[in-house]
């Protein structure tokens, strides 16, 4: 153990350890502002610059490691000073404009200066005017507020292997963005949302449609109607303070109803369709000898990513539409005719931890009639916190409702949509039957489970060994699409999430998302799947009766119409980072 | 006094584009003394040289050679850094027109010592002729078995590629320097880990000064011990200088170190051109202090710029008489620095234009007694905070002045009620 | 030498960058790299478009945007500034009736600042495409122009 002292504390530490993490353990709070757990250390703001007694400069506390007999000091005016001047610096070449910012109130930079006491500024502003690029449905950079810690370019470029961010020019002329000044629209990027997710200011947000959303409400010509996914039910919580992992359910419930959706649907519902219709297509692939591994649709980050730079594996993913999308078609469709309404009439809100399903429901296909969209707008869970908040909600004090049907019954499978290896485990649970197994699969099959990049098993299922393989985070994903490119992938059924752990980690989730986080999501996620009654998706008795009512039959002539979908491939050229 | 001219003995005598004209002057003779010693030996003799970095920052080279010489990697780089953008200073460029297999030779015997076989020699891209000559001495070494494999006969093996800069002040920096090589934009690394442990395409990488590699092969020739009785206790052999701005001669002079300024300046350069006066004089560059004329009597050594919180720097000595005015000169130098910083950092890339404007204010005669202290407290947190040396050292000509200068500063306040 | 060549003349590497960006600007009348190169260069390395942005847009050399023929580089640095009685930039910009950042309007010149050159001792200097002039006069400048020129 290393032996050292921070101001009049005495410290150990075990060895490599930072003089940052060390100081945690002992409740010594140094301030960060580009330090991020999980990413690399920027070590470039140098607002965590400490004294070491017989140094010459300071030290940032967040790369120097601890040694022996070390004297750290963390409040020496020297410091005192250093961090003040530095915070100042930051804020003079920032749009402080926070009132008309979307992460007022939740600014790492202005959390930092308020903490640091500073309510005034010596140095004047030299702020360059840049525009924002908001030409895309997902998300909307704003260069004027970026304060360049690098987390952006880190995410992107390291966790999702994809790298369209980068800090162009040198000194104060460096803006972080795609190349040439594009638009993300033009590049390669897939909205995954994971740069917003780290992004410690407002330089970088999702597009807000909650705008759009009010109006619906407050519209009586519209029959307003909302459905929210498996990932959103274990993170709500989040936005009103609740520590990760507390199952929030009949909450979410019922603030949506207190917000005026006439109908509160579950996406839980057309996860359970997801794998009964994904399921009939692995299964009519592997006695066809089709193509093969087949690879999962629902999550549009990886859709993006296939078709731009990887358009010759998109014949290997499935045709299905993911959950949100399979709902939007249905309600505008089958509820519509039901209910004796309109579809035009009908609006569609998803609440989805996801950034790049806002994109996903503006894709032309994602139209039965050809002229609304089956789901008019995507909000993350983020923006149902604000929505909340504007609503006047005390969240903690919600009794719980529960979800309307016919869309409002579901299993645990559905539920586990939300975590890396969950649609795969749900897919197993129906394909294992399908495939006449007759022993139970297991239910918790840990082998997909858990944040590995890139988990695999072989399943016996009716005597035949189905391989599959659990990609999550971009950088994974393309590593099996290689492969399946270059027809050495190994494996009959593949599936994807973008995001790192999966939903539960989408860039539209609450702020804060580190690996704790996700483990903490992913445990509540098993236990919502736990709780449920039915946990195999063809055992949902509201799934009989819909193919029953109006789908008649998987893959039949309906189903296609309604679930199916097909891709296009967006670029002639494929740029690997 | 004169210059003691033993690393550019031969600039100026030999044909640089001839091998021959440099084996005939005792060329690559210390290479083939550095080979039948081992490799400890060879750093040894350059630790009880004391050599030390060229660069400006001064670290002892035997130190560097040895953090390499311990890293277990097959695969090491040597990399001498010839991308001398520091304003004022151009002995580099001198040695590498003038004398380039030499360098190869302080490559080649510092690879031997510390077990690299690879070799990046990183050359600005302004230095066009320089770049030209070298490349063309690794072609000669090449074709007479001076680099690559089995050279003079033994086992040892070590090449050289020259690679060109693209217009990058900041890629001097070590670790700049091997992103650039690496083809990426200049920037710093966080250290640890240092370019010894991790370096170019994560290999254990030590980077060196083109006088550095230089002294190698002089301190081989003459041995270690008969070198370190050159110059001073703390800075042993010569330095080259450069002369430079309203002096009568200007170029490069070695001397040894423990001479004065004023020594070099009256004697090698001739005193100030048209006999003007003296007004200010920067040392080691453009990251160097500004002293006034009384200070020149201070001598040229390590320990005794360490009192300025900065390095001496390359060896620059610009000469500025009294036709200038401190406060351009500030603002030029601040300019620069806020042009080549790779804007990596909060204290060098928004500090750099915030001195700017504080300066602008003294220029014109707006400043107040907070500005005064504004500009010197920031100067100061740029030094103690920035993430790499250009940061580190930018604000040393205003921090100088303030301390040699303050009479200026005070004259250009703007006292209330006058 | 058209782009195809220049990339095989280098090994197929990311680090190969600098040196094939050098190698292209210096062949081209435009004296720039254009997004269609820059989209072909990312491709044979197998790194990002925006990797090679980035690398445009940092290094002074580099420029994504067209420039003259000849670019000229004043050097605006303290040992060339305190012998320039003259002002080289001025003198240059007079000449060619064009300002630093501007190119001529027959596409022949660009004129630019430049960090130090390096040869403080000769000073004052500038850089026309790969060729360094120095101990420069206004008369020398007005000459070296014209005979460029042509």
């Amino acid at each position: 153990m290393i032996k050292f002292r921070i101001n009049d504390i005495d410290v150990e530490c075990p060895p490599d350890t930072t003089i940052l993490n060390a100081a945690k353990a002992y409740h010594v709070d140094i301030p960060t502002l580009c330090y991020y757990p999980d990413l690399d250390i920027k070590s470039d703001c140098r607002v965590c610059s400490i004294e070491i007694v017989g140094q010459k400069g300071l030290s940032t506390a967040c790369s120097t490691i601890a040694r022996q007999g070390m004297q750290v000091l963390t409040n020496s005016p020297r410091v005192l000073n250093a961090r003040r001047t530095i915070v100042e610096l930051i804020l003079a070449d920032h749009d402080a404009n926070c009132t008309a910012c979307a992460k007022n109130l939740k600014c790492e930079l202005q959390n930092l200066a308020r903490k640091l006491g500073i309510d005034s500024n010596r140095f004047p502003s030299v702020l360059k005017h840049r525009s924002p690029d908001d030409a895309n449905p997902a998300l909307v950079r704003n260069p004027d507020r970026c304060i360049k810690c690098g987390r952006c370019i880190d995410v992107c470029r390291n966790i999702q292997g994809i790298g369209v961010l980068e800090g162009m020019g040198r000194g104060r002329d460096v803006v972080i963005g795609p190349a040439f000044g594009r638009p993300l629209s033009d590049a390669f990027c897939t909205f995954c949302g994971q740069c917003a997710s780290v992004c410690p200011v407002g330089a970088i947000l999702e597009k807000d449609d909650t705008e759009p959303v009010w109006r619906a409400l407050h519209d009586p010509r519209k029959h307003v109607v909302v459905q929210t996914a498996p990932a959103v039910r274990v993170t709500l919580g989040e936005e009103s303070g609740d520590k990760p992992g507390v199952i929030v359910t009949g909450k979410l419930v019922a603030a949506l109803r207190l917000l005026g959706f006439e109908k509160v649907f579950d996406t839980d519902f057309t996860a359970d369709l997801t794998i009964i219709e994904e399921g009939n297509e692995l299964l009519e692939r592997i006695r066809t000898k089709g193509v093969l591994p087949m690879m999962t649709s629902c999550c549009p980050g990886w859709i993006d990513f296939a078709e731009q730079q990887y358009p010759e594996i998109l014949p290997y993913v499935s045709t299905c539409k993911s959950p949100q999308q399979m709902f939007g078609a249905l309600v505008k469709t089958y509820y519509a005719q039901k209910e004796k309404i309109d579809p035009a009439d009908i609006f569609v809100v998803s609440v989805m931890p996801c950034t790049a399903k806002k994109y996903e429901a503006k894709r032309p296909e994602m139209s039965v009639d050809g002229i609304h969209p089956d789901v008019d707008v995507v909000l993350t869970t983020r923006e149902l916190g604000k929505m909340m908040k504007q609503m006047g909600i005390d969240f903690d004090e919600l009794a719980d409702s529960d979800f309307d049907r016919p869309f409002g019954e579901t299993t645990g499978a559905a539920a586990i949509f939300g975590a890396t290896g969950g649609v795969m485990e749900a897919a197993l649970r129906t394909v294992s039957v399908l495939l006449g197994e007759d022993k139970d699969i297991d239910l918790d099959f840990n082998a997909v489970r858990g944040l590995e990049g890139i988990k695999e098993a072989v399943v016996e299922l009716g005597g035949i060994p189905v391989r599959v393989a659990v990609a999550h985070s971009l950088a994974n994903a393309r590593i099996l699409a290689e492969q399946v490119k270059n027809g050495t992938s190994a494996y009959d059924f593949i599936e994807v999430m973008c995001c790192p752990g999966g939903c539960i980690g989408g860039g539209g989730q609450p702020y804060g998302t580190i690996a704790k986080t996700r483990v903490d999501r992913l445990e509540a996620t098993y236990r919502v799947d736990r709780s449920m009654a039915v946990r195999k998706s063809h055992e949902n008795p509201a799934i009989k009766e819909i193919y029953g009512e109006y789908l008649e039959k998987p893959l039949g002539e309906r189903a296609h119409r309604l679930l199916h979908t097909h891709y296009h491939k967006r670029s002639e050229t494929g740029i690997r980072p | 006094m004169s210059e003691l001219r033993i690393v550019t003995k031969r600039c100026g005598q030999i044909n640089p584009l001839s091998i021959d004209d440099f084996l005939a002057h005792e060329g690559y003779l210390a290479l083939e003394k550095a080979l039948a010693m081992t490799g400890p030996a060879v750093i040894d003799e350059v630790k009880t040289a004391y050599l030390r970095g060229r660069g400006g920052a001064g670290f002892p080279t035997a130190t560097k050679m040895m953090s390499l010489a311990v890293e277990s990697d097959p695969v090491k780089y040597v990399v001498c850094n010839g991308d001398e953008g520091e304003p004022g200073n151009f002995k580099d460029r001198y040695l590498m027109e003038n004398d380039p297999h030499m360098i190869l030779e302080g490559m080649a015997i510092v690879a031997h010592a510390t077990g690299a076989k690879n070799g990046f020699l990183y050359i600005r891209g302004e230095y066009d002729l320089a770049l030209k000559t070298m490349k063309w001495a690794v072609e000669q070494a090449r074709k007479r078995g001076y680099l690559g494999r089995q050279i003079l006969g033994t086992s040892f093996e070590f090449d050289v590629e020259v690679r060109s800069g693209a217009g990058s002040y900041v890629c001097g920096e070590e670790f700049a320097l091997i992103e650039s090589i690496e083809g990426k934009p200049g920037r710093t690394r966080v250290k640890p880990p240092f370019p010894t442990q991790k370096g170019i395409f994560g290999k254990p990488t030590s980077i060196s000064n083109v006088e550095t590699f230089a002294n190698v092969p002089v301190i081989l020739a003459m041995t270690g011990k008969e070198y370190a009785k050159i110059g001073t206790k703390s800075s042993t052999g010569t330095k080259l200088l450069c002369l430079s701005g309203n002096v009568r001669n200007r170029g490069v002079f070695e001397v040894p170190f423990g001479r004065s300024i004023r020594s070099v300046i009256d004697d090698l350069g001739g005193g100030a051109a048209g006999d003007r006066k003296i007004r200010m004089v920067q040392l080691g560059g453009a990251c160097g202090p500004i002293i006034p004329p009384f200070m020149l009597d201070m001598t040229i050594d390590y320990e005794r710029f360490e009192e300025f919180e900065s390095k001496t720097g390359a060896g620059a000595i610009i000469v500025i008489d009294d036709r200038f005015d401190l406060f351009q000169i500030l603002l030029r130098i601040v300019r620069f620095f806020a042009h080549e910083s790779c804007g990596k950092c909060v204290p060098c890339r928004e500090g750099n234009a915030q001195l700017e404007l504080m300066i602008a204010k003294f220029i014109d005669r707006r400043a107040t007694m907070a500005d005064l202290v504004s500009l010197e407290s920031l100067a100061r947190v740029m030094h103690q905070t920035s993430l790499c040396g250009l940061g580190q050292t930018c604000p040393t000509s205003i921090i100088a002045a303030l301390r040699y200068f303050r009479e200026d500063f005070l004259d250009r306040i703007e006292y209330p009620g006058l | 030498m058209p782009l195809k060549d220049i990339l095989g003349n280098h090994p197929r590497t990311p680090d190969s960058l600098i040196g094939i960006l050098l190698e292209l600007q210096a062949e081209k009348d435009r004296n720039c790299v254009t997004e269609e190169e820059a989209r072909e260069i990312a491709l044979h390395l197998g790194i990002t478009e925006s990797r090679v942005c980035a690398v445009l847009a940092f290094y002074s050399f580099f420029s994504t945007k067209p420039r003259g023929k000849h670019v000229i580089r004043v050097c605006k640095d303290v040992p060339c500034h305190v012998v320039d009685t003259f002002d080289v930039l001025r003198t240059v910009e007079d000449f060619l009736g064009v300002k630093a950042g501007e190119t001529t309007a027959n596409r022949k010149f660009t004129v630019e600042t430049t960090s130090c050159l390096g040869c403080c001792d000769k000073g004052p200097a500038m850089r026309i495409d790969g060729d360094l002039y120095v101990d420069l006069t206004a008369e020398r400048i007005r000459q070296i122009l014209a005979d460029i020129r042509g």
